[in-house]
């Protein structure tokens, strides 16, 4: 079908930013993008785009989102405990409305964290409830989605992206965070299979999936034409960056010895306590109460009046996590990797592209080196490359106007404790009711 | 023409009350017995009771602007971009004293015509650029102009962090509502700062990364006058990556740098003998995060109970305002390699 209108959800998000870029530059197919959050859609706003607001949690904002369309590409994710719900209200306002096709981006993840077979096809590869909160949510939506399709009331094309990367991925810029400091973190001496699809060859893939005819109750694997290892994706980045870098191969017992050694604690727990009555969001709340918001006032501005800027920086940070300074001197030189990290990174199955090839018409078409060279080019533009610029912050612009001092030490010269700073800040406008001015 | 006596306090209406009304006007405003913030209005009615509970105020909340008038002596403009100059006006006409949350208008039209408004009702018309008021900027200034760091070379502005500003609505991306992306909303305040300490920009020359909507990424670059020398000068601001955010002012013995993280601090960067150093010039004793805005208002109520211009006037805020529109004029599309996919694959 060539698609009248396309909504996208999902729509600021990474695969999501890069959709709606070539819909807008290079597919120039008219489109809808619903977006929750304004603060993530400044990306998708470069574009002469129509940005509609909508929760996929909210079904009257989707009757809205999806009049006049005839086409929608799901790729909202918000949470693994409601994604289920958030699809099922997706496909009842597009049934209600009559919109014909429904492509719906799941994951590699519906065949479990760890697949025993040399290769994983569509056919041969099970879904089960993995208990892994992510692999059960997204085989949970997908199924709402495969129903649908069964029972006749729309058309639906199901795709299971493998390892996504490209500009502004989140597989890539940790990789080149640690080489900015470093060092380059391997997993088991990065012997694991890494199936990496450059974002542009799934933007295409759901472009043939609103295109063709013959995907049409299909569901394909969407994966990349390289066949490379993780040791092979994070040199690859982590070498962009100039300088020496230390190469720290993380074994499995190693990990897992970690891991056990971190179960909470009952010192964790007052530890925790501690930080919950430091926390600004906490403060926040307690604040909603006149009588106790207007002493916390006033007690903050007493005290603010009577020490310095640093020291009120020094007890925010001890409050928020420990002395940050003293944190950092103790904290291990290497960042022991996550055990999502471990999980991705110990994969051994090959992900199969085959049926996505035939049925869809489709073909990755970048290598490895074609998608990791176009990612440099991003890393670049965004100064990740620049080991002068240290960045261990991300906190945002209009915050840091808005704040001020209280962002001391983020720029260039950062000290350890800014890092707790950053964090702070993060965590308390993510508990400010939001609002315009 | 209004007087006030010292003993009472200036009854101020709050037009607005998003964000920046709730975290950065209202916590000063709070603590300071020289203001008595007597009217809450927004169009959202939710927004104003938000706001008067966050903070413990009891005033009136409206969504009329004209039920401020007798209740108010001045009033915070803190809507989107696009209304600041019709709000301002009708509150300058209803003889209320404005400050007015910046930029100030989306066209140096409409700035124009609310400069205007105020010299002709009599009004104060303030602008809440409220870096103005750091105190390294005129330390800054003066040692760039005592000699400090000898022939000035080139001036580099840079100012950028992802975007993560809480927003309820699309108002931000909204041409209805506002006037541009990150050059207009972010980068106005270094702009301002610079245009303000160093005086015009020329030869103009501007890129961005937008494609029809708002720009993330902006680059900026002219020539100041600087010590009777024209003197390169490029500004980079982004709301999709880091920058540094300052002000450095590179001269021919060492470059001034105005952290936008520190304003009580002035950092000069000079190679000595024994290789770089960097020193720390302490510019104020005392500034923390609320600093800028208690200043800011300090000055307001002083320019409201004096009768006399204020610290940031509309007329000086303009002139940011005119290099914005004349960049936005002659826009050029910035390198974006990475999207470009298809001559790449050629």
């Amino acid at each position: 079908m060539k698609p009248g209108k396309i909504l996208v959800t999902g729509a600021t998000g990474f695969i999501g930013s890069r959709l709606c870029e070539l819909l807008s530059l290079e597919y120039r197919l008219p489109y809808r993008a619903l977006v929750r959050q304004f603060s993530r859609a400044a990306r998708i706003a470069r574009l002469d785009a129509e940005l509609m607001a909508g929760d996929l949690l909210d079904p009257a904002s989707l009757a809205r989102a999806v009049e006049g369309c005839d086409a929608v590409v799901n790729l909202a994710h918000a949470d693994d405990r409601t994604a289920a719900k958030q699809t099922a209200h997706l496909v009842d306002a597009c049934v209600k409305a009559g919109v014909r096709r429904f492509v719906h981006i799941s994951s590699m993840a519906v065949h479990g964290p760890s697949p025993t077979l040399e290769v994983v096809t569509e056919a041969s590869a099970p879904i089960r409830r993995w208990g892994e909160a992510y692999s059960d949510a997204k085989a949970a939506a997908e199924a709402v989605v495969t129903k649908a399709g069964e029972r006749g009331v729309i058309e639906t094309v199901v795709l299971r992206p493998t390892i996504v990367y490209g500009p502004y991925s989140f597989f890539v810029t940790p990789i080149v965070q640690d080489a900015r400091q470093g060092s380059i973190s391997l997993v088991d001496g990065g012997r694991g299979i890494c199936n990496a699809v450059y974002v542009d060859d799934v933007c295409d893939a759901i472009l043939a999936a609103l295109d063709g005819d013959d995907g049409v109750g299909g569901t394909f694997l969407i994966n990349g034409d390289s066949r490379i290892t993780w040791r092979d994706f994070i040199t690859t980045f982590a070498t962009m960056v100039d300088g020496e870098k230390v190469l720290h191969d993380h074994a499995l017992d190693d990990i897992a010895a970690h891991w056990r050694a971190q179960r909470p604690s009952a010192r964790d727990s007052v530890a925790a306590t501690i930080r919950l009555a430091g926390s600004p969001s906490f403060h926040a709340q307690l604040g909603t109460i006149p009588p106790i918001g207007k002493f916390i006032r006033g007690t903050k501005e007493l005290v603010a009046r009577w020490i310095t800027p640093e020291q009120k920086l020094r007890m925010k940070s001890r409050l928020q996590g420990g002395n940050a300074a003293a944190r950092v001197v103790e904290a291990p030189a290497v960042r022991i990797p996550s055990e999502g990290r471990v999980v991705r990174e110990a994969y051994r199955a090959w992900v199969s592209n085959d049926l996505a090839k035939s049925r869809l018409g489709w073909a990755p078409a970048h290598s490895f080196e074609l998608g990791a060279r176009r990612t440099g080019e991003w890393l670049r533009f965004a100064r990740l490359l620049d080991r002068s610029l240290r960045v261990l912050a991300v906190v945002g612009v209009g915050l840091l106007n808005l704040l001020g001092l209280e962002a001391i030490g983020l720029a260039p010269g950062l000290t350890p404790g800014a890092f707790a700073i950053g964090e702070e800040l993060a965590l308390r406008f993510a508990a400010t009711p939001s609002s315009t001015t | 023409m209004t007087s006030f006596q010292s003993s009472q306090p200036v009854r101020l209406g709050i037009v607005g009350c998003g964000a920046i009304t709730r975290e950065a006007h209202l916590p000063v405003i709070t603590t300071d017995r020289r203001v008595e913030v007597t009217v809450l209005c927004d169009r959202d009615r939710g927004n104003a009771q938000l706001a008067a509970r966050g903070s413990g105020i009891e005033a009136l909340i409206t969504t009329e602007i004209a039920d401020l008038a007798g209740k108010v002596d001045a009033a915070i403009v803190a809507v989107p971009p696009r209304f600041h100059a019709p709000v301002a006006i009708q509150l300058m006409e209803m003889g209320i004293d404005v400050l007015c949350e910046k930029p100030l208008a989306i066209t140096v039209a409409d700035g124009r015509t609310m400069a205007e408004v105020a010299r002709r009702t009599g009004r104060v018309l303030a602008v809440a650029l409220m870096m103005r008021f750091f105190p390294h900027n005129l330390w800054l200034a003066e040692l760039v102009e005592d000699g400090e760091i000898g022939e000035v070379r080139e001036v580099i502005v840079e100012d950028g962090a992802p975007l993560d500003w809480p927003m309820a609505s699309n108002s931000y991306f909204d041409r209805s509502a506002t006037g541009g992306g990150v050059l207009f909303d972010t980068g106005v305040h270094l702009l301002d700062r610079v245009l303000w300490l160093f005086g015009d920009l020329a030869n103009l020359a501007y890129e961005d990364d937008s494609f029809g909507g708002f720009e993330n990424n902006a680059k900026l670059s002219g020539t100041l006058n600087i010590g009777g020398r024209p003197v390169p000068t490029r500004m980079e601001f982004s709301w999709s990556h880091r920058l540094p955010r300052s002000i450095r002012v590179v001269g021919e013995r060492g470059t001034l740098e105005a952290a936008t993280s520190d304003p009580r601090m002035l950092t000069l960067h000079r190679t000595a003998r024994r290789g770089p150093m960097e020193m720390r010039i302490v510019c104020a004793r005392q500034w923390d995060g609320r600093s800028h805005y208690r200043a800011q208002l300090d000055d307001f109520i002083g320019a409201v109970r004096e009768r006399r211009a204020p610290y940031v006037t509309a007329e000086s805020a303009l002139h940011a305002l005119e290099v914005i529109e004349s960049a936005y004029a002659q826009r050029t599309s910035m390198a974006q390699p990475w999207l470009e996919r298809m001559k790449v694959q050629a």
